[in-house]
């Protein structure tokens, strides 16, 4: 009788064991995993901060030209480049410390504007995008990222007055 | 005379039992406590990034609002006590204007505001503290827009540029003979900030 009920005291014992383990193992993991959901969260937060920054930048760039000969030269005088791929398009790159770089090899993030002006009613709309290189800069959050592979994008129409 | 010493098996499975759950429970601290760390370090970075950030973005919105202000007014570019400060001047009357002069020092962007005339004589820390940033530069160009940077103190830098109304690029000019016409009246060389206005 003795042996018996020393015997079931143990196996219960073990079994609180084995329980705290799973409890433990599954609560510690559920901070740790609720831990690096807030950091990566933080860190799209970031990019997303970036994305406004700079296409909101770009934006106030274009609200500032006359002309559209004067928003190509300042464009230029920005360090935008000629879109490679699209016409009427400039591109701008930036690493991932935020700092503009020299090609798309270095590129992390690209900020693109694309326009297109309509003589007769001296409009000019463009869009700017900033997104990711392809294959670079990955956000995985579906929150702050279309599906076309978007970051942020700003659409602009600017009536040019001295065109 | 030797002494037999019998190992007791029962005494054995009970010294077990006491021992193994004070292990477990040595173990799951020192792993709640690593646990507790990890995140603790974690939390410290993700605050200290969003700090950071916040600051840049925060300051940068200030200046832009503050440009936004004072658009149809005068925006200008100044040397304040040999810092780059960004002037932006409100008229009170026909004779009398105000200045408001946003510049960093000391690890701070600071706001000054003051009366045309009075504000050569008032040093760098006279202006209200703002925010935290190590280093703020302006260019003003005459094609009508203004481009800030930003640094804080762990170099990160932030850019943003602002379109001005046609207003305020063509009072660019009346902005630096005002301020001209303020340097020439001085008494005090030494405290009087030399305006350039940059194109």
């Amino acid at each position: 009788m003795n042996f018996r009920e020393n015997r079931s005291f143990l196996n219960i014992t073990f079994l609180e064991l084995i329980l705290s383990v799973l409890i433990f193992s599954v609560v510690s993991s559920f901070c740790i995993f609720l831990s690096s959901k807030a950091y990566k969260l933080s860190k799209e937060t970031e990019v997303y901060d970036l994305a406004v920054n700079k296409t909101v930048s770009a934006a106030e760039l274009i609200r500032s030209a006359e002309s559209l000969d004067d928003l190509c030269t300042k464009l230029h005088n920005e360090a935008y480049v000629e879109h490679p791929e699209e016409a009427n398009a400039y591109i701008r790159y930036y690493d991932e410390n935020r700092n503009p770089a020299e090609n798309k090899s270095l590129a992390v993030y690209q900020l693109s504007i694309s326009y297109s002006f309509q003589e007769s009613s001296k409009l000019l709309t463009a869009l700017v995008v900033f997104a990711p290189v392809e294959g670079k800069g990955k956000v995985d959050s579906n929150t702050i990222r279309d599906t076309n592979n978007t970051i942020y994008q700003l659409e602009i129409k600017r009536y040019l007055q001295n065109q | 005379m030797a002494v037999k010493i019998k190992n007791n098996p029962n005494k054995t499975a009970h010294q077990i039992s006491l021992m193994a759950p004070l292990l477990l429970f040595l173990m799951l601290s020192f792993l709640a406590i690593l646990s507790v760390i990890f995140t603790a370090k974690f939390y410290r970075k993700m605050s200290l990034m969003t700090k950071a950030n916040e600051n840049l973005m925060i300051s940068c919105d200030y200046i832009l609002q503050k440009i936004r202000q004072h658009d149809v007014g005068s925006v200008s570019h100044v040397r304040f006590h040999g810092q780059d400060a960004l002037c932006l001047t409100t008229p009170a009357d026909h004779e009398s204007s105000y200045v408001t002069y946003i510049y960093a020092s000391n690890g701070k962007l600071r706001e000054l505001f003051a009366k045309n005339g009075d504000i050569g004589t008032l040093p760098l820390s006279a202006g209200d503290p703002i925010s935290d940033i190590a280093d703020f530069t302006i260019e003003i160009y005459d094609t009508g827009y203004v481009k800030i940077h930003l640094t804080d103190s762990s170099d990160r830098t932030i850019e943003e540029t602002i379109a001005l109304r046609a207003e305020a690029v063509d009072s660019l000019i009346d902005t630096a003979s005002l301020h001209a016409e303020a340097v020439e009246t001085s008494t005090e060389a030494d405290h009087t900030p030399s305006p350039e206005v940059l194109p």
